[in-house]
This record gives C-alpha cells, sequence and structure tokens, in this order.
C-alpha cells in the first residue's frame, strides 16, 4: 500500500477555493445546441429512411427486369436485355426505312 | 436583415421562457437518475436542469485544465453534449459529477493536443501552455492585484498537461489519489510522485498568495 502525499494546507486552501464560472447564458446555449442537434438526427433519419425506401425498390424493379428478361429470352444476351433478341434484320431495315 | 434579427431574436427568447417554465414545473429536489429518466423518456429541456446543476464542476474542470481562453466555454458545451448523446450508456454506477469531470478531463486533453498541433503548424510561440515557472514568477510579480483564481492560474501554467489534470482532480475537485489515479487510468505512483513535483513548482507561484494571507491574520 502505497502511502499518500501531505499536501500542504495552505496551497490546499488556495486551491480549494478556485471556483470558475461560465460565460452567461451557459445553459441556454447548451440547449440550443441540443435542441439543434435532436433536428439534425431527425433530418438524418428521415433522408435515411427515405433513401433506404428508394434504393430497395430500385435494386426490386432491376432483379424483376432480370428475371423476366431471363424467363423471356433464356439468357442474359446484349440483345435480350436491349429487348431487341426477337427483331429479324430484315425488320429492322425495314422500320428504319419506313416513313412513320 | 431586420426580420431575420427579430425572428432569430424572438426564438430565442421563446427558449428562454421555455426553460424557465420547464425549471419552475420540476421540481430541482429530483435526483440525477430521476432527471436522466425524463430526459430519456423524451423531456429534452429536463436536461437543463442537469447542466445547471454540474456547470460549475465542469467550469473548475476546463478552465483549470485550459486556463482562461475563449475555447474553454465551447469544451464546456462539448462535455454536457457527450453526455446527451452518451445518456443510454450511463448505468450510474459512478456519480454524474465524476462522469462528467472523466469527460472534461479527456476533451481538454485533446484541445490541449490540438493546440500544440495547430502551433506547431502555424509556428506560434506565444501561447500560454507549459509556461517557465520564472516567467510565471514574474508575471504575478509585476501584477499589482490579483485575484485567488488568475493565481491559481497562473500556477497551473508551469505544469505540463499531464500533470495539470492530476491537480485539478486531487487538489480543485477533490477526490482521493486513487480515485485521480483511476480516473485518469494511469498508476498511482505516478500521481503520487507528479503531484509532489507539482506542488512543489506551484508553491513557488503561490507563494505570494500564502504568504499574504498569512500577514492577514
Amino acid at each position: 500500500m502505497k502511502k499518500d502525499i501531505n499536501i500542504d494546507p495552505e496551497v490546499q486552501k488556495v486551491m480549494s477555493d478556485y471556483a470558475q464560472t461560465f460565460n452567461p447564458f451557459f445553459v441556454t446555449r447548451v440547449m440550443g445546441k441540443i435542441e439543434h442537434l435532436n433536428d439534425q438526427i431527425y433530418a438524418s433519419g428521415i433522408y435515411d429512411l427515405f433513401f433506404r425506401r428508394v434504393v430497395v425498390s430500385g435494386v426490386f424493379a432491376i432483379a424483376a427486369m432480370l428475371i423476366l428478361t431471363v424467363v423471356l429470352n433464356g439468357g442474359f444476351s446484349v440483345d435480350a436485355l436491349l429487348g431487341i433478341g426477337d427483331l429479324e434484320m430484315e425488320n429492322a431495315i425495314a422500320m428504319s426505312i419506313t416513313d412513320f | 436583415m431586420k426580420v431575420l434579427f427579430l425572428t432569430s431574436r424572438n426564438k430565442t427568447d421563446t427558449k428562454f421562457v421555455k426553460l424557465l417554465e420547464i425549471r419552475r414545473r420540476l421540481k430541482p429536489e429530483l435526483t440525477d437518475i430521476e432527471i436522466i429518466e425524463r430526459v430519456r423518456d423524451g423531456d429534452q429541456y429536463a436536461f437543463s436542469i442537469l447542466v445547471e446543476r454540474y456547470q460549475d464542476i465542469v467550469a473548475k474542470t476546463v478552465y483549470g485544465m485550459l486556463g482562461h481562453v475563449a475555447e474553454a466555454d465551447d469544451v464546456g458545451q462539448e462535455v454536457f453534449i457527450r453526455f446527451y448523446k452518451s445518456m443510454t450508456e450511463f448505468r450510474g454506477e459512478a456519480s454524474l459529477s465524476t462522469y462528467l469531470t472523466r469527460i472534461a478531463i479527456n476533451l481538454s486533453l485533446n484541445e490541449i493536443k490540438r493546440r500544440k498541433r495547430n502551433d506547431l503548424f502555424f509556428f506560434y510561440k506565444d501561447r500560454d501552455d507549459d509556461k517557465k515557472e520564472s516567467d510565471v514568477i514574474d508575471e504575478v510579480d509585476q501584477a499589482e492585484d490579483y485575484e485567488n483564481s488568475e493565481l491559481v492560474t497562473a500556477a497551473l501554467d508551469t505544469l505540463d498537461a499531464r500533470s495539470r489534470s492530476i491537480v485539478v482532480l486531487r487538489m480543485i475537485q477533490g477526490y482521493s489519489t486513487k480515485e485521480t489515479a483511476e480516473m485518469l487510468n494511469i498508476p498511482l505512483g505516478t500521481v503520487l510522485s507528479r503531484l509532489a513535483r507539482s506542488q512543489e513548482k506551484m508553491k513557488v507561484v503561490l507563494k505570494r498568495m500564502m504568504t499574504e494571507s498569512i500577514s492577514d491574520y
């Protein structure tokens, strides 16, 4: 067991009389910052929720389109992904020269 | 511009009135834990009671660590905001004053580190940190009039950041040597040796006030 230090009573008295206070309206400033913090948390919560919904819907839509492509065209060829898997060359030429 | 000014002023006034109402509504004899429960339940203005209750303890710690600088007020605010953010982790095993003091010491040490980094970057040389003992004694001797707090700040200026934290906890806040060691997470022997050295250093600066107070009797 280590022996505790002897603190000079006069030094101790001067040190324990040391008093400090923050600038006026400290409590109001702290509460203002906390309110701002809560607003930020609320705003970021809404943003997160909205962003999550958009991302989840987007991912589901892309997955559905890919599944549909595989089912209808039997693979992931570029033509199938572009939706022109069933298009014949003659039809394509005919479409390009036809004046609609 | 005028409208903006009026709006922000009204907003501040409303906040102030709100705070007064809450202080009137909440009984001052509520314990810390009861207030924390209220804040957790969504009554964020109950937190102002805690801020009011502990601001002087935090001020003593922060000003003791940093001296009279503008950043001390910001660090003090940050102490309460950190506590507000981590309130769910507070289980009441230690007293709230100990918990807040620990946050205040850590944030003050971070601020001192940040200052040193800035000083190194901008080559400032006239900062008050870790002043030489002789410079402080000269300053104190030259000052015609001084208050206790100024003298203690001057005495603390002669110490490095780690020793200052020990002195603030042990001699200003009144924690035991063992508690100080636990709070700073350093061995008891280190606290004892640093405290002895710091006391000798500070005595030189505090001597003037001590001799004057003796001669007053």
